[in-house]
Formats: C-alpha cells, structure tokens, sequence
C-alpha cells in the first residue's frame, strides 16, 4: 500500500445483492503510475466488478480502494467529482449519445471539470474548445467527422470517438474493459497501442481486461489472473508462465468436460 | 407516442423470449401440468370477464329496451350528407371562414406552445432520468400527483370554469388548453426521459460529471426528436380540442359549425367543417412526417424541420403572431374583475354537492359514462383494426391494395377530422338521444386515431416473418394471420387501453351533445346555475376517469409481463 499509487486496492471484497457468493474476494494490489496492468481471467472471474469498483461504479462490500491514497467513501460530492475527472473508461458498449454532433460526445469528457454555464453554452450555443476535440480525433484518425452526427458514424469510427472522448479528457488512471472488437481485430491492437502512448506521455495509469492473452502479453507491463473472484496471480508479464495461463482458464475446461461425462 | 411504441417493442422481445422457451411436447403421454393448468385456467377467466363487461356494457347502453332508431331522422341525415358536396358559399361566409380558420388555428398554436414549454421545464424537473438510480425528489412527487386532476379535467370543463371567472375572454381557451395539454405533456416528456437508454448517462457520471450535465449530454439529445413528435401530436389533438371549445363559446370553426347546427343550417355547416378536416389533415401530415423525418434518408423538408434551430425559431414567431392575433391580455389574470368572479366561482362552485340525494343521482349517470367508454373503444376496434391491416404502408403492395389504402386512409382522416362533438349531433339525427348515440359518435371519431396508431404498429413491425412467409409462397391473409397478428397483438390491446383512457375523458362532450351519462347530467345542472352540483359532478367525473386510468395502466403492465 503506497500514497504515491494512482490507485490501490485494499483487501476488496463485493458482493451483489441477493448473491450468496463474493464477486470477488480480498482482493489487494496496486497500481503505479505509468504501469499498464492487464486483468486476465474467463468469463464470470471477477474481472467487469473489478474495474467497476476502480471506476467507482461499485462501491466494496469489503476493503477500501484509495486514490492516490484517499478512501473514496472520505470525499464530499465536489472532491468525488473531481476525482472521477481523473478516471476515464473505455466501455465494451461504447454508451455514446447518438443524436449530438461527434464534437459533443468528445467534449463530453471534460463534464467533470466544466462549470454549469460552459456546458450548456458548448451544446446549445456552439461547441467550445474544438481543436482540442478535433486533436484528440486526429489521433484516431477521424479528425474530419468533428461535426457529423454520432449515429451517422459506421460502428467502427463510433469506437473511435469513445476513445476519443476518454484522450479528451486526459485521465490519469485509464479503464478499459474488454476494448476487443468483434468487426476488427487491428482495432484491439490499435486503441491498446495509443492508450499505452498515453499512459508514457501523460504518467497516466492502464487497467485493462482482457479474453485475448496475446494482446495481454503484448501491451501490458504487469497481469493480474483471476479465478473465481480470487487472484492467483500478480507478476511481470515476463515472469508470467504458459503453464500459469493454463492453469488460469484449465479448471474451466475440467469443469466442462466433467459436466459432458456425467452427461 | 413512442413510449407506447417502445412498450410494444418491449412485449415483442418477450413474446420471442417465450417462443424459444416452451418447446415442443417431448412426450405424447403428457399430463397437464399445474402451470399449463394454471394458465388454462388464467384464460378461462379472462374470457369471462370479457363477456361480462360487454354483456353490462350493452346492459347500461340500453340496447335492447327500447326504441333506438329515429325513422324519421334518415331524410335529415341524407339532407347532411347531401349537403357535405354543396356548402354554403358567398363571399361573406368567405371572410367568416378565413376568421375562423385563423382564429381556430391561433387558439391550437398559442395553447400547444404554453403547454409544450411548461411541459418540457416540469418535464425536465421531475423525469427520474435525471437522477442515479432513477430516483424521485420530493417536488417531482408533488408534481406527479398535482398533475392526475388537472390532465384528467376535459378542456370543455376547463373552459367553463374560467368562462365564470374571466369571462368572454381570449385567455378562457388558451388555458383551457394549455393547463390539461401541458400536464399530460409534463408526463409524457418525464417518460420519455426515462425510456431512453441508461449508458451514456452512467459513463459521463462515472467521469465525474454532474447528473444534470450528464443528463443533458447523455439522455436529452437522444429524446429530442420524440418530444418535437410528441409536440406536434399535442398540435393536431390542440386543433380539434379549439374547435370543440366552440360549444363553450371560443371563437373560430367549432363555434359557427355549433352556430349553424342551431338553425339547423346544414349547407352552412358544411362551409365550416370542411376547412377543420383541412387543418386537421394538413397538421396530420406534418405530424407524420416529423415522425418519419427520424428513419434513415429523410427528405429535405424532414431534414430541414428536425433542426432544433429552425423548429424552435418557427414556433416561436408563429406563437408570438397567434398571441398578437387572439389579442390575449395577461394582467386580466389579476384585475378587481377576475378576483370578484373568483370570490363568486369560490362561493357557488364550493362546497360541492356530494350530498345521499345528488350521488343517487350521479351513480347511473356514472355507471352510464363508464359504458359509453367502453362501448365506444369496441366501436372503434372493429372499425379501426381490419382498416390498419388496409392502410398501413408496407413495400410489397398490389396497385388494388395500394388503391384500398388510400380509401382507407381518407375515411380515417375523416373520422378523426370531424369532432366528436358534430357526430353526436349526427348520431342524434337518426337514434334517439342517450348513450347508444354517444357511444357511436365517440367510438367513429376514436376509430380515426386508433386506425392510425395501429397502422404505424404494423408499419414499424419485424418485417422479416413476413418476407420469409411470402418467399414460401403464403397467400396474403395466412401471412397475416402467421406473421403479421401475432407481432401486433399486444400492442393492439396496449394501444386500445390507451385509447380508452383517452375516450373517458371525451364522454363529457359527446354525453353533451347527444344527451348521455355525466355528460347529459352536467348540461342540466349548468343550465339550472346549479354549481355546487356541477363541482360534485365534476369530482365524481375525476374519480372514475382515475379509477379508470388504473384499471388500464394495470392491465397494460398485466399485457407486458
């Protein structure tokens, strides 16, 4: 447990209402900046709950998460807000408001931190603050689309303007739950690639979970594996073993074919 | 509107849900298990509660008593009909029917306005979409309860109250239908908040936005276009409400279609109700094809009018010029005028007479007005549901098909065009006065809507069923009765209880015109100056349009679940 890390998780537990079981179960790491830290783990494991709580969406039945070493369960509304300025989250469902200009959805980002009148004024009274929202587009390529309309976009672009909104808020800790696109693979590689870029540049902080081990060995610095709501593992990714990986997602294969012999 | 459409959505999904559940019978020996009985047995009730209301419902109308039809109103209405292809012309009506049209209009834009903007601000304030959580504030409660009597108050009675308080007065039918228009839209723009999709709401309020600012970035753009059709259907139901209110003295078409019926001056009439099924027709096109403009490739007109920019700039200069036109003074709210005839109002409409004798009174005639209700959605139903599968716009018609159509589609506009109020008048004609001409005369103007709701279902349905029916060779009427019927049931039956809510607060006029339930009771009263009797009256009205409503908000949920 250390003050300096973006964040820190401290013996977490979470329990759904009406589970009989834990989510997840006395779970403690931390994250340092600029670490890029991939969750590894099958379905069901624990890996959506846990970025929820990072993200403040899931608040611990058990334990206590700090940022930057502050229990958020101490802050009052405004210093909540300011915090959650600090995350920003990459959803698998991209939650874009279709019917606003791409430029609205960008700025979207910058919510937490804009007064009342600015961001009234930005979407009725003509978007402020542009060429930042076209910057962060011109990353992803899509610079040109500022001013179409969100829904107009093709899937692919509209995953753009996600991560577009996230960069445009500049974060110090990145959530990215299971950027993988089913259209286009490159796509997994690409938007990993340019929030890594982001968490050198800015000493920023990745949390990721991912299906796809490969893209885990590839982009990130640390991986944490996930069973049944437990860590089993928290290493270097160079220190990860293929028979750890096996081992992670081998109790589910024995658990089905059990379930096929009995059959 | 697209509540309605979404809840029916939702039912589909369910329906599917279910499909994939219950598969075939896996044995031939099969006992009849308890949930299969108990759904049996589930059906066998509501069956029989089908029959019992239509059975009471036929009971109360008084069909089968006595004497219904007037022989001798045939030829008058044959001389109406006659006259609908030879109205009255002169170049003095000319001028009467460009007034009224103006003033008829005016009255429809100046209370849609007023009602669309309260509605939108108390429609912001109290909507759950604003909260985490969906959560309800203590005001929005306040809001929500305020707002069940005052929409559920028909804009005739509306009109009558502020008639005594402010008299013939521009101001009387602007609020009659500002205050009703824009509570229901208080509620329907509060729902339509909260149908929409909960992401975009929770990512911007997990990046520490605030909820309002979440809400405005991430729920309000998305219903946007739904309250601008939303607001347009409040314009089209606002232009028949401004010429009902005729009958309560507002100037424009309804007051001289009222004016000629006196004499009875039917070519006259005519003169004048042909221009409302204009402004009916024209606001019903317009409404349509807002709707329309959200599909994919709108037309220019769609794409120029779904700009906020232009729509709010056009509503703003045409509501400033109908204000102007109606020359509506507002301190007359609060002149020594206005607060003596409130004092007045207070003293005779307060306490109301709820006393044993009145309620003896009131409980056929509410009985009464709860058939008519009823009676007239069954009228509308079977008129209005084989007319859909007729009009509805599908992409594989036959030129004899698309023929019908059209047909179809003019009779509906027909139907809805005319008020409820000049049907009555007709029905009268050939049946004698009582709930049976009541009945009809709601239920043919009622078809007119419902005709065209349930056209829109079948329109927005899965259309793959169908195509693969066809592709197999299916005639038309076994696509309709394998695809299309089974998709658009539930929201049929949504659609029809919704109507009937709608058809419980319209009994007032047509029970005024053509002598039926709380209607015909409340004529009498009015014309004896009986006002504490006329605020009894009134509240039993409210009760059972609420207990009415109940009934059909359950039954809706009963249908979705």
């Amino acid at each position: 447990m250390s003050a300096s890390a973006t964040l820190s998780f401290d013996r977490v537990a979470v329990r759904y209402p009406g589970a009989r079981v834990d989510a997840v179960t006395d779970v403690s790491f931390d994250l340092n900046v600029g670490e890029r830290v991939g969750l590894l783990g099958s379905s069901g494991s624990g890996k959506t709950t846990l970025l929820n709580v990072a993200a403040g969406l899931v608040v611990p039945s058990n334990g206590r998460l700090l940022r930057h070493g502050t229990d958020l369960r101490s802050l009052d509304g405004a210093q909540r807000r300011m915090s959650d300025a600090t995350v920003g989250m990459v959803h698998q469902q991209l939650n874009l408001t279709g019917t606003l200009r791409v430029v609205h959805n960008v700025n979207a980002g910058m919510l937490g931190n804009w007064s009342a009148a600015r961001s009234l004024r930005s979407l009725w009274f003509g978007a402020v603050d542009q060429d930042l929202a076209r910057e962060a587009l011109d990353r992803l390529g899509i610079a040109d689309r500022l001013h179409a309309r969100t829904s107009d976009l093709s899937g692919g672009q509209q995953q753009r303007v996600a991560v577009a909104r996230v960069l445009r808020q500049q974060p110090t800790l990145l959530i990215a739950d299971e950027p993988v696109s089913a259209v286009d693979p490159a796509w997994s590689d690409e938007v990993l690639s340019i929030l890594g870029v982001e968490v050198m540049q800015r000493s920023a902080s990745l949390l990721v979970s991912l299906h796809d081990v490969e893209l885990a060995f590839r982009h990130c610095d640390r991986l944490i594996g996930l069973r049944a709501g437990h860590v089993v593992f928290d290493k270097p990714t160079g220190q990860v073993s293929e028979a750890e990986i096996d081992a992670l997602y081998a109790l589910d294969r024995a658990g089905a074919s059990s379930v096929t012999a009995t059959r | 509107m697209s509540t309605l459409t979404e809840v029916a959505d939702r039912r589909f999904d369910v329906t599917l849900a279910e499909a994939g559940q219950h598969g075939p019978p896996s044995s031939r020996h099969r006992t009849v298990e308890p949930q299969q009985r108990s759904r049996i047995l589930a059906k066998v009730l509501s069956i029989t509660a089908v029959v019992g209301v239509l059975i009471w419902t036929v009971g109360e109308l008084g069909i089968g008593n006595r004497a219904l039809v007037n022989g001798s109103g045939f030829g008058e209405l044959t001389k109406f009909i006659r006259a609908s292809y030879r109205p009255a012309i002169s170049i003095d009506l000319a001028k009467t029917v460009f007034d009224a049209t103006v003033i008829t209009l005016a009255y429809a834009i100046v209370g849609t306005a007023l009602s669309v903007c309260g509605g939108l601000a108390f429609g912001v304030l109290t909507t759950r979409a604003r909260h985490d959580n969906l959560g309800l504030s203590l005001f929005a409660r306040v809001v929500r309860v305020a707002t069940i009597p005052i929409r559920g108050t028909h804009e005739v009675l509306w009109a009558l109250l502020f008639v005594n308080i402010l008299g013939i007065n521009p101001l009387v039918a602007v609020l009659a239908i500002a205050l009703p228009f824009g509570a229901v839209s208080t509620r329907v723009f509060a729902e339509l908040f909260e149908a929409q999709p909960r992401g975009p709401f929770e990512v911007l309020r997990a990046s520490g936005a605030r909820p309002w600012q979440s809400f405005f970035y991430g729920v309000f753009p998305n219903a946007a276009r739904n309250l601008g059709s939303y607001a347009f259907y409040r314009f089209e139901c606002a232009i028949r409400s401004s010429a009902v209110l005729g009958i309560v003295g507002a100037a424009g078409l309804g007051q001289q279609i009222f004016l000629s019926s006196l004499q009875p001056n039917y070519r006259e009439m005519w003169t004048f109700i042909w221009p409302l099924i204009g402004l009916s027709a024209a606001a019903d096109s317009v409404s349509s094809m807002v709707r329309r403009s959200g599909r994919t490739n709108p037309g220019r007109t769609a794409r120029l009018i779904r700009r906020p920019a232009f729509a709010l700039a056009a509503m703003t200069v045409v509501a400033s010029m109908s204000w102007l036109k109606l020359g509506i003074s507002i301190p007359t709210l609060w002149s020594k005028r206005t607060r003596k005839e409130l004092g007045f109002v207070r003293n005779t409409f307060l306490p109301p007479d709820l006393s044993a004798d009145h309620l003896r009174v009131l409980w056929p005639a509410a009985r009464q007005t709860v058939a008519i209700s009823i009676g007239s959605i069954i009228v509308s139903l079977v008129l209005a549901a084989p007319l859909a599968f007729v009009t509805a716009r599908i992409t594989d018609a036959t030129r004899i098909r698309r023929t019908a159509a059209l047909v179809g589609r003019f009779f509906l506009l027909i139907a809805r065009a005319i008020p409820p109020a000049v049907w009555a008048f007709l029905a009268v004609l050939v049946l004698f006065p009582g709930p049976l001409p009541a009945t009809i005369a709601l239920g043919l103007y009622n078809a007119g809507v419902l005709g065209r709701l349930l056209a829109e279902v079948i329109e927005n349905l899965d259309h793959r069923p169908r195509r693969a029916l066809r592709a197999a060779g299916a005639r038309s009427s076994s696509i309709n009765a394998y695809a299309t019927l089974p998709q658009a049931a539930p929201s049929f039956a949504t659609y029809s209880l919704y109507r009937w809510e709608v058809a419980m607060r319209e009994t007032i006029v047509v029970g005024v015109a053509a002598a039926g339930g709380l209607g015909a009771h409340i004529k009498q009263v009015m014309a004896a100056f009986a006002y504490d009797k006329l605020a009894g009256s009134v509240l039993v009205l409210l009760t059972i349009t609420a207990l009415v409503d109940i009934c059909s908000t359950r039954l809706r949920r009963k249908l979705l679940t």
